[in-house]
């Protein structure tokens, strides 16, 4: 070999992924992101485990569902995966919160931010086919509802809604849960981290990195959160295991929706069926547009008071609504 | 020298920054409008509601006990539901595997802790 030759050729090794972040990765608040995937793994663990004892007709979903139930690891599996479900979307919400007052969804970061958003509406879509797939009387009104909204829709709303009553629903929803929605989740996942890693953790506002740590110290107190919230998840679940109401009936309406969609519910009692999608889509729409608007350079929750005192009134609002809903018995739409 | 920039432009020394500020302020604007209407989006909508409030019925006992025939099922396949359910919690607590999954998920809880609240070791540098 030619002593002169120049190698540009890198030897990876693994010390080479555990590079420096800055220290206040440590923080819950930038962890968030990292406990919320952790979420998605055990849903998909515990999703494969649920789905060789699930049977995707509307005769046989419901009795199979309740054979899985009657069993002690089938019941705090089934309710583990629901609770965890539920308490990945609130995960998501106090992400989205941590990047708002942090104003992390501007500049370079902003396309990351509609990455985000996708994931979110994502999220949200398997929490509503993962209700109806169950086909009790909850999966029953839901899917009604979502026949309505979906007639609504202009041009591409009438084939849809000939398709889902076509179709055999329970299966459609399963198909939709188990494989549709998990691809989708990928695509939008993949540039999510990749972008994540090449704009790098956003800044503390205010703050100058002085000290750093190393991305296993960061993945460790991920780790150590995940434990921590889904160990206690899984304590509920056997403690408070899911509700599993009985085989659908048309003609009644005696359920209300998972939390998240309970402001969807309300708007349903105030204006009508019709209008059951008002309030996701406004908060979609603001959110996929805010880093048109604050395009302010200070990252200080402070200094961004339109912003951070916005969200913060709108949030007070859905809270106030979900409390008010979950105290006040059912109501009858369709 | 006359100063012809127009007002809002004359501490500004170039009309770059001029337009930037004008379109910062034009974004804060509609973004203000967009929380406005988000806000009174229930009011405008209200008039146009395509059910009267009077038509929609709360689900109460009563209106279960008026027997048309589903509401009828519903009520008695509800109770039998959660006679079952209470049965199938009767037999679960009654085994050790709830028992087993709670030891379990406190465990998994405590080492949580401990991946946060440990001290880390500190590497020892060995030149040998």
């Amino acid at each position: 070999m030619d002593n002169n030759e120049v190698t540009t050729e890198k030897k990876w090794s693994m010390k080479d992924f555990n590079y420096p972040v800055p220290e206040h990765a440590k923080q819950f608040g930038y962890a968030v992101g990292g406990v919320t995937f952790v979420g998605f793994i055990l849903l998909i663990i515990t999703g494969i485990v649920m789905t060789f004892f699930f049977t995707a007709t509307v005769d046989k979903a419901h009795d199979s569902v309740l054979a899985l139930s009657s069993t002690p690891w089938g019941l705090w599996l089934r309710s583990f995966h629901r609770w965890l479900a539920e308490t990945v979307i609130f995960l998501i919400i106090l992400h989205i919160s941590r990047i708002i007052f942090t104003g992390s969804y501007r500049g370079s970061r902003k396309s990351n931010w509609f990455f985000g958003i996708a994931l979110l509406v994502i999220a949200l879509a398997f929490l509503f086919t993962g209700t109806v797939v169950k086909w009790d009387q909850e999966g029953y009104e839901a899917y009604r509802h979502l026949v309505e909204q979906v007639q609504l829709l202009p041009v591409i709303g009438a084939p849809i809604s000939g398709f889902l009553q076509a179709t055999s629903v329970v299966m459609t929803m399963f198909v939709t849960h188990t494989l549709v929605l998990p691809l989708l989740f990928l695509l939008f996942l993949i540039p999510h981290l990749v972008l994540m890693k090449l704009n790098g953790l956003s800044p503390l506002p205010g703050k100058k990195v002085k000290r750093e740590i190393k991305l296993s110290t960061h993945i460790g107190k991920i780790f150590g959160w995940s434990f921590i919230i889904y160990g206690l998840i899984s304590f509920l679940a056997m403690q408070y295991p899911a509700e599993l109401y009985p085989g659908p009936y048309t003609g009644t309406e005696m359920t209300k929706p998972p939390w998240i969609f309970l402001v969807t519910y309300q708007f349903e009692n105030w204006f009508g069926v019709k209008y059951l999608s008002v309030a996701p889509m406004l908060m979609i729409v603001g959110l996929i547009l805010l880093p048109f608007f604050d395009t302010k350079k200070e990252d200080y929750s402070t200094k961004r008071k339109i912003v951070v005192w916005s969200y913060l009134i709108i949030m007070a609002f859905f809270i106030a609504v979900m409390i008010h809903i979950a105290i006040t018995p059912p109501v009858k739409h369709l | 020298m006359q100063d012809n920039k127009p007002n809002g432009m004359k501490y500004y020394t170039n009309t770059k920054q001029y337009s930037n500020l004008k379109g910062r302020l034009f974004m804060k604007n509609i973004f203000l409008a967009l929380i406005i209407c988000m806000f009174f989006s229930p009011i405008v909508i209200m008039a146009q509601g395509d059910e009267p409030k009077e038509k929609v019925e709360q689900v109460t006992e009563k209106v279960l006990q008026e027997q048309t025939p589903a509401d009828s099922s519903v009520k008695t396949e509800d109770a039998q539901m959660k006679k079952d359910f209470a049965a199938i919690r009767v037999a679960v607590e009654k085994g050790t595997v709830p028992a087993v999954i709670k030891v379990i998920s406190l465990a998994v809880i405590i080492a949580g802790f401990a991946f946060l609240y440990l001290p880390k070791k500190k590497k020892e540098v060995s030149n040998g």
